[in-house]
């Protein structure tokens, strides 16, 4: 009677033992399957990230055609976002080496801090070492379609960021018709000059090379 | 021991991957059936043969009837033997249940160890494709009569207590640009953390002073490397300062020769890069060398 009674017992905490350990496998389980799904969020968040840190757009292209006298001629085109050709213009300047000048404007940053999310990029001017950056040729004119840059045409923006753009760009037309620099008045905004370097990598006659904008502020210059 | 793991682990995954295909999917069931069928088939004819036989050498007929009756008892018995075996066969099902667990969950601790390897590699190579150094600080110290007196200001990183080494311009002008020789290599490079983004300052000029005329930056230490790309120790990732160095140096041959800088295409892009901005007396800003590319201006509120 007293051994059935321990039997009795001895089977309650086997089965006792059996249904927690069952528990915790099932608990593990579902776990197991949740830090999965978080695991694939965190993956494609950071995925993300990477793949905006190295987009690129590309607002110019152009080709110095030849370099003699004293003067570089080169073919500046521009696109939109795209790769719609808008314009082209053709000239001469005086000098060894080319100057693309970029503006870049932040948006959707911290106003407190003036850091910013991304920026927007609009071609400035062109001028070269020999001739200073307030004698070199504006470029607005080439994309202008009723204040508002067609550079930037070829996706659909919100209201919202239509009137920031035009904004933007409405401000650095006007310091720049009035002949002042463009570059600083928006907070966060700076100008960024690409070029070649004449001892160390000059633009070869009949290439075509892009500007490349990155998301983060920084401008390249690339061959096409 | 990761071999034999491995090893046991691809046996459970093919005992696991048979089990799942034969009860879980409508082939699986329909081959699992039709091969039941047929073993059972089998088994009734080789029974209606035997028995005809024996009926037959016994000098009687063996009729359709007698035969539906041996098969029918030949089916019965086996009936009655899957009964017995009942338990046997349970077993052997939580056993396969088991084995599908064990494996289901092995599979899902690979993916989980698999996920945190990928985690760790993108946060590597986010931390390295959204790292900046610092280039240049520009204090603007005055605007006055059409000119911008400044101080630039150079750091050594080796040695953080050392005051920076600074420079002071002047020159005619309301804007003023930094002139830099950037050198962008290639992305994988950047994202495993084998190379940085470079820039080199060389000189200064403003919109009215074209760069012919501008102003020369000296920003080396004594061995020819800038001064920016100093690290100290402390501030070498996965690779010893020592190392980190002399890999430097090399690639500052390399982006002083376009030959070689343009070799193995591991430069993206080489060029020149002024970037500029209206000066403010009392104003500063910082000019970075952005590892996703290119130079950027910042103030320094912004950090």
């Amino acid at each position: 009677m007293k051994y059935r009674a321990e039997g009795k017992r001895g089977n309650s905490r086997s089965l006792g033992w059996l249904i927690m350990i069952l528990s915790f496998a099932i608990g593990g389980y579902l776990m197991a399957g949740d830090a999965a799904r978080l695991q694939r969020i965190q993956i494609a968040y950071l995925e993300g990230v990477q793949t905006r840190l190295r987009s690129e757009t590309v607002p110019l292209k152009f080709m110095v055609e030849s370099r003699e006298g004293g003067e570089i001629k080169a073919k500046v085109k521009f696109y939109d976002l795209s790769g719609r050709e808008l314009s082209s213009i053709e000239k001469s300047w005086p000098g060894s080496a080319l100057y693309i000048d970029m503006l870049l404007f932040p948006v959707r940053g911290d106003k407190a801090t003036g850091d910013a999310d991304s920026y927007l990029a609009f071609p400035y001017r062109v001028f070269t070492d020999k001739l200073s950056a307030a004698s070199g040729s504006l470029l607005f004119d080439s994309y202008d379609s009723g204040g508002f840059p067609e550079i930037l045409a070829g996706i659909s923006w919100s209201p919202k960021e239509e009137k920031t753009i035009k904004s933007a760009f409405s401000a650095a037309r006007k310091k720049a018709a009035s002949g002042l620099p463009a570059a600083g008045e928006v907070k966060g905004s700076f100008g960024s000059a690409v070029h070649e370097v004449s001892t160390l990598s000059s633009f070869e006659e009949g290439i075509v090379y892009k500007v490349v904008c990155r998301v983060k502020g920084g401008v390249e210059i690339m061959e096409d | 021991m990761n071999d034999k793991l491995g090893a046991i682990k691809a046996i459970l995954y093919v005992i696991s991957d048979a089990a799942a295909f034969l009860f879980a999917t409508p082939l699986g069931l329909i081959i699992l059936v039709a091969i039941l069928i047929a073993l059972a088939a089998a088994r009734l004819w080789s029974a209606v043969s035997d028995r005809r036989l024996a009926v037959k050498a016994a000098g009687e007929d063996f009729g359709r009837a007698a035969a539906l009756g041996a098969a029918a008892r030949e089916l019965a018995s086996l009936l009655g033997k899957a009964a017995a075996t009942l338990p046997t066969i349970a077993g052997v099902v939580l056993a396969l249940v088991l084995v599908l667990g064990i494996a289901d969950s092995s599979r899902k601790v690979d993916e989980y160890v698999a996920g945190q390897k990928r985690i760790t590699e993108l946060s590597t190579t986010l931390r390295n494709l959204e790292r900046r150094y610092k280039a240049v600080e520009v204090r603007v110290d005055d605007v006055k009569d059409g000119h911008i007196a400044a101080t630039l200001s150079f750091f050594d990183y080796k040695d953080l207590k050392a005051a920076p080494k600074t420079q002071a311009i002047d020159i005619a002008g309301k804007e003023l640009f930094i002139d830099a020789i950037v050198c962008n290599f290639d992305y994988s490079s950047i994202a495993s953390g084998s190379a940085i983004n470079l820039a080199i300052p060389y000189r200064a000029f403003s919109d009215e002073v074209p760069e012919a005329e501008g102003v020369e930056l000296s920003l080396f230490d004594t061995s020819g490397l800038p001064l920016m790309y100093r690290r100290s120790s402390d501030n070498v990732y996965g690779i010893s300062s020592e190392a980190y160095e002399a890999r430097l140096s090399e690639l500052m041959a390399d982006i002083r020769t376009d030959e070689s800088a343009r070799k193995e295409g591991i430069v993206r892009s080489l060029y020149g890069d002024a970037v500029h901005r209206v000066a403010k007396k009392g104003e500063s800003f910082t000019v970075w060398v952005e590892q996703s590319g290119g130079l950027t201006i910042k103030d320094p509120a912004a950090f």
